[in-house]
C-alpha cells in the first residue's frame, strides 16, 4: 500500500497524540507511595547515622545552607532590637512583659534561632547562658557544676520522670 | 536551712497534662513571675498533640504538604532533629503514630482513667528516621505522608531553658524537667535529688529524668523505643542526668534509657553528661 506524504504525515501526528496521551494519564493516575522520605539516601552509607557528623545544636537542623531564621510578626521586630540592646536579664524581662504570652513564645524562638545562624563568639554552639560558677568546655559549652550534697540536705527540687 | 530571703517568689502549677511544676525566682516581680506561667500554658496549647485546634495537631494532619509554621514550631522541629542527632536517632520525634498504637492516644489523666484502646493496625515494625520525614524551611515545614511528630519532652526541656534564662538565680521544674540558673538560696547552688534519691548541688545546670516507671497505664508505658516501634524493653526503671541545659539533659536521660542499664553510663559520658544516676528494675545505683 503507499500512502502520500501528506497523510505519513497526519498519521505520525496522531501517533504523537496518542502515545503522549497515554503517558500524561498514566503518570497523572500513578499513586505516590505513602510511606516515601522526602529524601531517600542514596545510598547504604548514606542511610547510616555515621555518615551524619554534625555537631549537636551547631546546625544539625536538616535545613539547607543559608537558611535564615525562620519568619516573625513584622510589628514584633522592634522588640527583638530592643532585646538585643539590652544588658541585663532585667531590662530583657521588662521588655518582655509588656508582650503577650504567644508573643513573647514567638519572640524567644525568634532569637533562638538567630542564634543558630549566627557564629558563637568563642567558636562553640553559643547554646547557653551562664551565669558563672560553672566552666566552660574547650568546645564552648557550659560544663555544669555539680556536686554531691550531704544526705541530710532536703533538697529544694525534685526531678522525676517526665 | 536559712530562713526564706524576702525577695523570693515560689509558684507550684499543674501544666502539660497534670505535671507537677515548680517556679523558683530571686529578685524578680511578680508580674514577670505570672507572664512565665502564662507562657507555659501558652506553650501547651500551641503545641499539644491532644488538642486538634493546636498548631502542632494542624501541622501533623498536613502531613505530606509543606506547610508555614510559626518562629516557635519552627524552632521546636529543629530542635527535634537536633535531639535526633545527639542521641544517634533513638530520641525521635516521628514516634508518634507508634506511640499511638502502643495506646497513648489521650492526655495521660485521661488514659489513667480509662484502658487503653489500642488500633487495629499492624504495629510498624520501626520508626522512620526523623530526617527523612522532616524538612523544616524558613517559615514552612513538611512532614511525609503519614508520618506525625510529638515534641514531648524535648518541648518541655527547651521551655524550662528559655524561661530560666530570662532570670539571674532561679530554678524551673516542668513536669520534672528541671533548668537552674544562678547560686541558689544562699549562693552556692540549688539542691536537688535525683531519681535514686541522691542529692546534688548545681548551679547553671539541667536536670532531667526518664524512664518506664512514670507514664504507664495497663499494658503500655511512654518511652517507645524507635527501632522497634514499641514500649521499649529496658532494665531501667528511672534515670536522671544532669547537663548543660534542659534540654540537652532530658535527650541524654532517655536516649540512655533506651540504650539499656549496662551501656547506659558510657553512653551518657561519650556525649558530655556531668552526672547521672539510675534506678534499674530490680535495684539502684549511682554513678
Amino acid at each position: 500500500m503507499t500512502l502520500s506524504t501528506r497523510a505519513l504525515k497526519v498519521l505520525s501526528g496522531v501517533g504523537t497524540v496518542a502515545v503522549c496521551s497515554v503517558c500524561g494519564v498514566l503518570v497523572g493516575t500513578d499513586p505516590k507511595p505513602a510511606g516515601a522520605p522526602l529524601r531517600p539516601p542514596v545510598s547504604d552509607a548514606s542511610s547510616t547515622s555515621a555518615a551524619l557528623v554534625i555537631p549537636p545544636s551547631c546546625g544539625a537542623d536538616g535545613v539547607a545552607a543559608g537558611s535564615t531564621a525562620t519568619r516573625l510578626d513584622p510589628s514584633l521586630l522592634p522588640v527583638i532590637q530592643q532585646l538585643r540592646q539590652a544588658t541585663t536579664a532585667a531590662e530583657r524581662r521588662t521588655i518582655l512583659v509588656s508582650l503577650s504570652a504567644s508573643q513573647r513564645l514567638e519572640v524567644e524562638a525568634y532569637v533562638r534561632a538567630l542564634r543558630r545562624t549566627a557564629p558563637a563568639p568563642n567558636g562553640g554552639c553559643g547554646n547557653s547562658v551562664s551565669s558563672g560558677g560553672a566552666s566552660a568546655r574547650p568546645d564552648g559549652s557550659i560544663a555544669p557544676s555539680v556536686v554531691d550534697a550531704p544526705p541530710s540536705t532536703s533538697p529544694l527540687i525534685n526531678t522525676y520522670v517526665s | 536551712m536559712n530562713a526564706e530571703r524576702s525577695d523570693l517568689i515560689r509558684h507550684m502549677f499543674s501544666a502539660f497534662g497534670g505535671a507537677h511544676c515548680v517556679v523558683i525566682v530571686y529578685a524578680a516581680s511578680e508580674d514577670e513571675v505570672s507572664a512565665l506561667v502564662a507562657d507555659v500554658h501558652a506553650f501547651e496549647r500551641q503545641l499539644t498533640r491532644f488538642d486538634a485546634r493546636s498548631e502542632l495537631s494542624r501541622f501533623n494532619a498536613a502531613c505530606g504538604e509543606r506547610t508555614s509554621v510559626s518562629p516557635l514550631l519552627s524552632e521546636l522541629l529543629r530542635v527535634c532533629l537536633d535531639a535526633y542527632t545527639l542521641s544517634d536517632g533513638l530520641v525521635n520525634a516521628a514516634c508518634l503514630p507508634a506511640l499511638i498504637n502502643a495506646g497513648y492516644d489521650r492526655s495521660i489523666t485521661e488514659l489513667r482513667g480509662t484502658p487503653a484502646i489500642r488500633t487495629q493496625a499492624p504495629p510498624p515494625t520501626a520508626v522512620p528516621r526523623l530526617p527523612d520525614v522532616l524538612e523544616v524551611g524558613d517559615g514552612w515545614a513538611r512532614l511525609a505522608t503519614g508520618s506525625a511528630v510529638d515534641l514531648g519532652g524535648v518541648g518541655k526541656g527547651w521551655l524550662a531553658d528559655r524561661l530560666c534564662e530570662r532570670f539571674d538565680n532561679a530554678a524551673i521544674n516542668l513536669g520534672g524537667d528541671v533548668r537552674v540558673r544562678g547560686g541558689g538560696p544562699e549562693g552556692w547552688g540549688w539542691t536537688v535529688a535525683l531519681c535514686d534519691g541522691r542529692i546534688v548541688t548545681v548551679r547553671d545546670a539541667g536536670i532531667a529524668t526518664s524512664g518506664t516507671s512514670g507514664r504507664r497505664w495497663p499494658g503500655g508505658h511512654h518511652l517507645i523505643d524507635p527501632r522497634t516501634a514499641a514500649p521499649a524493653h529496658t532494665g531501667i526503671a528511672a534515670l536522671s542526668v544532669v547537663a548543660e541545659d534542659a534540654l540537652r539533659a532530658e535527650v541524654l536521660a532517655k536516649g540512655a534509657c533506651l540504650v539499656g542499664d549496662a551501656a547506659a553510663g558510657a553512653w551518657l559520658e561519650a556525649r558530655g553528661a556531668a552526672s547521672h544516676s539510675l534506678i534499674t528494675l530490680n535495684s539502684a545505683s549511682a554513678a
